[in-house]
C-alpha cells in the first residue's frame, strides 16, 4: 500500500487509528499487535506472497540474534554465526533484487544466451534487510541487547510507516520505544501536520515535476535542445528530493502519530556547499548505515592513504548498487565515490576558499549531473549529457523550450524555495504566533493534496470524434 | 557517537517544534474529524456507476475473493474504487484543475487553454497508413462510379482558423499543410475538393464560428461553409435564415476531456427559415428506431451533458432524408459530426439525402447506392477526425 492514495488516508489510517486508541494506553502490548498485524496487511496489499518472505526475515534475524547473544563469550563463534546470518540475508536480498541483473550481465560478459525470470522485487526489500543487518551487527557489538519477544522484533522490522521506503531506523534508535512511548495529542497533531507536508511534497510537487521529466525524455532525441534538457533534468531533480523526502516526512509523521520517534533522513541537501556536505543531507539513514557497517569497519580513515581511497571507493559502489540492479546505478554510486575522494585529497581546501554562491552551484551542477546516470539507463545517460553540454543538441532553446519553461517556470520557484529552509521556518513561525492561520494553511495544503490524489484518476472517456 | 550521528540528532531537534502546542493541538483534532468524516461520507454517500462528465463506468464495490486477493487485483479494485466513488470527485477535480491554472499550466488531455476563453484542441497529425488507405479507397470508389458526381469538403477546426488565439509560446502542427497535401492527392482521384479555409477565416473576423468549449463548429460556422459549398458545386442558396439561441449555458466536450472550466459558456444556435424564403420542410426516418420525424433539431437534448446532440440526436449508422424540391436528385452524404449542423441547410438541394457515418455503418455502400438510386455522393468531415479515421476506407471497399 502507498502513502498517497485515497484509500490508505480515508480508509486504512482512520479504520487503524481509532482501533488503536481505542485500547488503552497501558495495554502496550495489545496496542503492539494491532500495529504488527496492521503492518502486514499493509505490507501484503497487491503482492500477499511476499509477506511470507517478510515473516521468515522476522523469524531467522530473530532467532539468530539470540544465538549470537548467547555464543559472545565464544568470539569465534559468535563471528561464524554472524557471517551465516549476514550471508543469509544478503543472499535474500540479492536473490530477488540482483538475479536478473546478474544473469543478464553473465549473458553479456560470456556472450552466452542463458533464459532466466527476473523477479519481481519484493517491496521495501533494501530498506528491511538493511534494518535487520543493522540489528544483527548491534547485537554482534553488544552495543544492544537482543529481543526477546519474536512479536516486539517483528513489530519493528515491518513497522508500516517505514517498512516501504525508510528512513532505515536501527533497532537501538527505537528498542525502548516498542515497550513504551509516549502519545500526547501534541505529538500526534505534530505528526498529523509532518504527514500532510510529506503528502504535499509527493503529491502537488513531485508528481507533476515528474510529469514535466517524462514530457522531456518522451521527445525523439535529435530534436532537443541544451535548454530542454537543462529544464527536465532540473524537474528530475526536484522530483527525486521532494519524492524521497516526502515520503520520509510521511514516514516520520505517521511514526509519530503512534508515538514513535524516527530520526531525519533529510536535511536540505539542495542547499549544501560541497559533495562531502551533500551527503550528510541527503538520505541520512543510509549514508549512516554505511558509514557504520561498512565504512568504519573496513577501516574507515584509520588507514593508509591508498586503503581509504579503497575504502571508499568500495563503500560508494555499494551505495550505487543498493539503489538499483543496474549498471548505471553501480557507476552513479562510484562517481560520487570519486568525487569525494577528490574533494578530500585534492581541491578540499581549495573549495573552502571559493565564495558561498560558487561553492553552491559547484555542487549542484555535480549533483544534477549525477541524476542525469542515476535516472537514464546506459548510453543514453551520455546522449542526454552530450545535448546538455551542446553536443548532438538541436540548438539552444526553440518553441518547446519556451512552452516548457512558461507552464513549468512556477513550479520549479515553488521547488527551489521549498528546497531551502525558509520555507517551514517562516511557517513554524506562523504556527507559533497564529496558530489558527498555521491551521489554515496546512488544510489548504491537505485538499490541494487529496484533490491531486482524486484527479489521478480522472480518466475521461469521451466519444471526443463523434 | 560519530560527528556524523551527532549532527543529525541536531537536525532532528530544529525540526521538533516544542513551542507550538495550539498548533499542533488543533491539527490533532482537525486532521482526526477529517479523516473520520470523509470515511463516513465516502461510506453514506450513494455509489455512482457511471460518470457523465468523463462518459465513463465508474469502479463499484469490488470483489472480496481470495483469489483477487492472492493475486493482487483487488488492490487495484480497492483503489479505483476509493477514487471514483470518493464523495466529492466533483469538487475535487475542480480544485485541482483550478490549482494547475494558477501555477500557469497550458494543456490537458491533449486540450490548451487559449485567449479570449477559448479551448482547443491538438492538431493530430495524419496517420500515413489510414490516409493512403482512405485515399486509395476513395479513387477506387469513384472509378466504380465514375457517372456519380463526388465531392469532398475537409473542414479545418479550431486550433487552424483561430491560431492567433492560441497561448504565445504553444505552437503546434500545422494543419494548413497536412490539408494542402491531402487536397491536391484527392483531386487526382476525379473527386472535386471543397475548400472552405478562407470564408472561415474571413466570417471569424466578424461571428464566432467555433465554440469554446466543444471541439465543433458553431451553426454560424456551418453556414459559412455550406455557402462556399453551395457556390463551389452551383447549387442554389436562396433560403433565407435566421439564427435564434436555444442554450446559453452550453459546455463542450473539451471542457469535460480537460477539466478546465472558469471561462465562457457557449451559445447555440439553430438558424430557422425566414417565412416565405421558399423552405421546403423536410421529413427524416431513421431506420434504427423505426422514427419518423420532420424536426432536425432535438430540443429535448438541449438539457444533456453533450448539447451538441440538439443537432440530429447521437451517432445514427444511417438515416434517410426527403424533402420536396427540385430537380430529383439524391444525395449520399458521408460524414463525420461536423456535418450534423449542416445538415438542415443541405436538405433545400436535394430530394433525398442519405446520411451515413462510416464508423458505425457496417452494410453494403453499393447495395444502399442502387436501392436509394444515388446520383450525387459528398465527403464531410473535420480535419481531426478525418486523418485518424479507418473507417472510411472499410466502409468504401468492396
Amino acid at each position: 500500500m502507498l502513502f498517497s492514495t485515497i484509500f490508505f488516508i480515508f480508509t486504512f489510517l482512520p479504520i487503524l487509528l481509532a482501533i488503536y486508541f481505542m485500547i488503552p494506553a497501558k495495554k502496550m502490548r495489545v496496542r503492539n499487535g494491532v500495529l504488527l498485524v496492521a503492518s502486514l496487511i499493509f505490507y501484503s496489499w497487491g503482492e500477499p506472497v511476499y509477506v511470507a518472505l517478510m515473516i521468515f526475515s522476522i523469524a531467522f534475524n530473530w532467532y539468530m540474534s539470540l544465538v549470537i547473544e548467547r555464543t559472545k563469550s565464544k568470539e569465534l563463534s559468535a563471528k561464524k554465526e554472524l557471517v551465516f546470518t549476514i550471508i543469509i540475508n544478503l543472499f535474500i536480498m540479492g536473490f530477488f533484487k540482483y538475479f536478473g541483473f546478474l544473469m543478464e550481465t553473465i549473458n553479456f560478459v560470456f556472450r552466452t544466451h542463458i533464459k532466466y525470470t527476473a523477479l519481481a522485487l519484493p517491496i521495501g526489500i533494501s530498506f528491511y534487510t538493511f534494518q535487520a543487518l543493522s540489528y544483527v551487527f548491534d547485537v554482534y557489538k553488544g552495543t544492544v541487547g537482543a529481543q526477546k519477544n519474536v512479536l516486539k522484533f517483528g513489530l519493528y522490522l515491518s513497522l508500516f510507516p517505514q517498512l516501504i521506503a525508510g528512513p532505515i531506523v536501527k533497532y537501538r534508535d527505537v528498542a525502548t520505544q516498542l515497550d513504551s512511548r509516549e502519545c500526547t495529542q501534541q505529538k500526534f497533531g505534530e505528526g498529523a501536520s509532518r504527514f500532510i507536508f510529506g503528502l504535499s511534497k509527493k503529491v502537488i510537487l513531485a508528481n507533476n515535476l515528474g510529469a514535466l521529466y517524462d514530457v522531456v525524455t518522451s521527445m525523439p532525441h535529435s530534436k532537443v535542445t541544451v535548454m530542454t534538457y537543462w529544464i527536465g533534468i532540473i524537474a528530475y531533480t526536484f522530483q527525486i528530493y521532494f519524492d524521497f523526502s516526502g515520503y520520509s516526512d510521511m514516514a516520520i509523521g505517521l511514526g509519530r502519530m503512534f508515538g514513535f520517534e524516527f530520526l531525519e533522513n533529510f536535511n536540505y541537501p539542495y542547499i549544501s556547499k560541497s559533495v562531502t556536505e551533500f551527503w550528510r543531507r541527503w538520505h541520512m539513514s543510509l549514508s549512516t548505515w554505511f558509514r557504520e557497517y561498512v565504512y568504519i569497519p573496513l577501516g574507515g580513515n584509520r588507514v593508509s592513504k591508498k586503503r581509504h581511497i579503497l575504502n571508499l571507493l568500495i563503500v560508494w559502489s555499494l551505495t550505487g548498487l543498493w539503489h538499483g540492479a543496474a549498471w548505471n546505478f553501480v557507476f552513479w554510486g562510484t562517481y560520487f565515490g570519486i568525487i569525494l575522494v577528490v574533494e578530500k585529497y585534492l581541491i578540499g581546501e581549495y573549495i573552502e576558499k571559493w565564495n558561498d554562491g560558487l561553492r553552491h552551484i559547484y555542487t549542484l551542477v555535480i549533483v544534477i549531473i549525477s541524476w542525469v546516470f542515476f535516472s537514464r539507463p546506459g548510453l543514453s545517460a551520455l546522449k542526454y549529457l552530450g545535448v546538455m553540454f551542446g553536443i548532438g543538441a538541436n540548438g539552444f532553446a526553440d518553441s518547446t523550450t519556451l512552452y516548457l519553461l512558461r507552464t513549468s517556470i512556477i513550479i520549479i520557484i515553488i521547488s527551489a524555495v521549498c528546497s531551502t529552509p525558509r520555507v517551514i521556518e517562516e511557517f513554524n513561525r506562523i504556527s507559533r504566533e497564529r496558530y489558527i492561520a498555521g491551521a489554515g494553511i496546512l488544510m489548504i495544503l491537505f485538499l490541494l493534496s487529496v484533490a491531486y490524489l482524486v484527479y489521478s484518476s480522472y480518466n475521461p472517456f469521451l466519444y471526443f470524434r463523434f | 557517537m560519530s560527528d556524523r550521528y551527532k549532527g543529525y540528532r541536531k537536525a532532528k531537534a530544529s525540526i521538533l517544534i516544542k513551542d507550538r502546542e495550539k498548533y499542533s493541538n488543533i491539527i490533532a483534532v482537525i486532521f482526526c474529524i477529517t479523516i473520520g468524516v470523509v470515511l463516513m461520507l465516502n461510506l453514506i454517500v450513494k455509489d455512482r456507476k457511471f460518470s457523465p462528465e468523463e462518459n465513463r463506468v465508474l469502479q463499484t464495490e469490488p470483489n472480496f475473493t481470495i483469489s483477487h486477493y492472492l493475486d493482487g487485483r483487488l488492490e487495484s479494485e480497492i483503489d479505483a474504487y476509493s477514487n471514483d466513488q470518493f464523495f466529492a470527485r466533483k469538487g475535487a477535480v475542480r480544485v485541482k484543475t483550478s490549482a494547475d491554472v494558477s501555477m500557469g499550466v497550458l494543456e490537458a488531455n491533449g486540450v490548451y487553454r487559449c485567449k479570449d476563453n477559448y479551448l482547443m484542441e491538438d492538431i493530430s497529425s495524419p496517420n500515413r497508413k489510414y490516409v493512403d488507405n482512405s485515399l486509395s479507397a476513395i479513387k477506387e470508389f469513384k472509378e466504380r462510379y465514375n457517372n456519380i458526381g463526388m465531392s469532398f469538403m475537409l473542414a479545418p477546426n479550431t486550433a487552424n482558423i483561430l491560431s492567433d488565439k492560441l497561448p504565445n509560446a504553444v505552437k503546434l502542427s500545422n494543419q494548413n499543410k497536412y490539408m494542402d497535401d491531402f487536397f491536391s492527392k484527392l483531386s487526382a482521384t476525379g473527386v472535386k475538393t471543397v475548400d472552405v479555409r478562407k470564408p472561415l477565416i474571413e466570417a471569424s473576423k466578424k461571428r464566432q464560428i467555433y465554440y469554446r468549449t466543444d471541439h465543433h463548429w458553431t451553426s454560424d460556422g456551418a453556414y459559412v461553409a455550406y455557402s462556399k459549398l453551395a457556390s463551389d458545386l452551383g447549387m442554389d442558396n436562396k433560403v433565407k435564415y435566421k439564427p435564434v439561441i436555444v442554450k446559453n449555458d452550453f459546455i463542450g466536450t473539451l471542457s469535460s476531456k480537460s477539466g478546465f472550466t472558469g471561462g465562457k459558456y457557449d451559445s447555440i444556435k439553430v438558424f430557422l427559415p425566414e417565412k416565405n424564403s421558399g423552405y421546403k420542410p423536410s421529413l427524416i426516418y431513421y431506420p434504427e428506431t423505426k422514427e419518423k420525424t420532420t424536426n432536425f433539431y432535438r430540443l429535448n437534448n438541449l438539457n444533456k451533458k453533450d448539447a451538441y446532440t440538439v443537432f440530429g440526436g447521437s451517432n445514427h449508422p444511417v438515416y434517410k432524408i426527403e424533402t420536396p424540391v427540385t430537380p430529383a436528385e439524391n444525395l449520399l452524404l458521408i460524414k463525420d459530426s461536423y456535418a450534423n449542423s449542416m445538415i438542415p441547410f443541405l436538405s433545400q438541394n436535394f430530394r433525398k439525402i442519405v446520411v451515413v457515418d462510416p464508423r458505425y455503418y457496417y452494410d453494403d455502400i453499393d447495395d444502399l447506392i442502387s436501392a436509394e438510386g444515388i446520383t450525387q455522393v459528398m465527403f464531410l468531415y473535420n480535419a481531426n477526425t478525418f486523418f485518424e479515421d479507418n473507417s472510411l476506407s472499410l466502409t468504401l471497399t468492396k
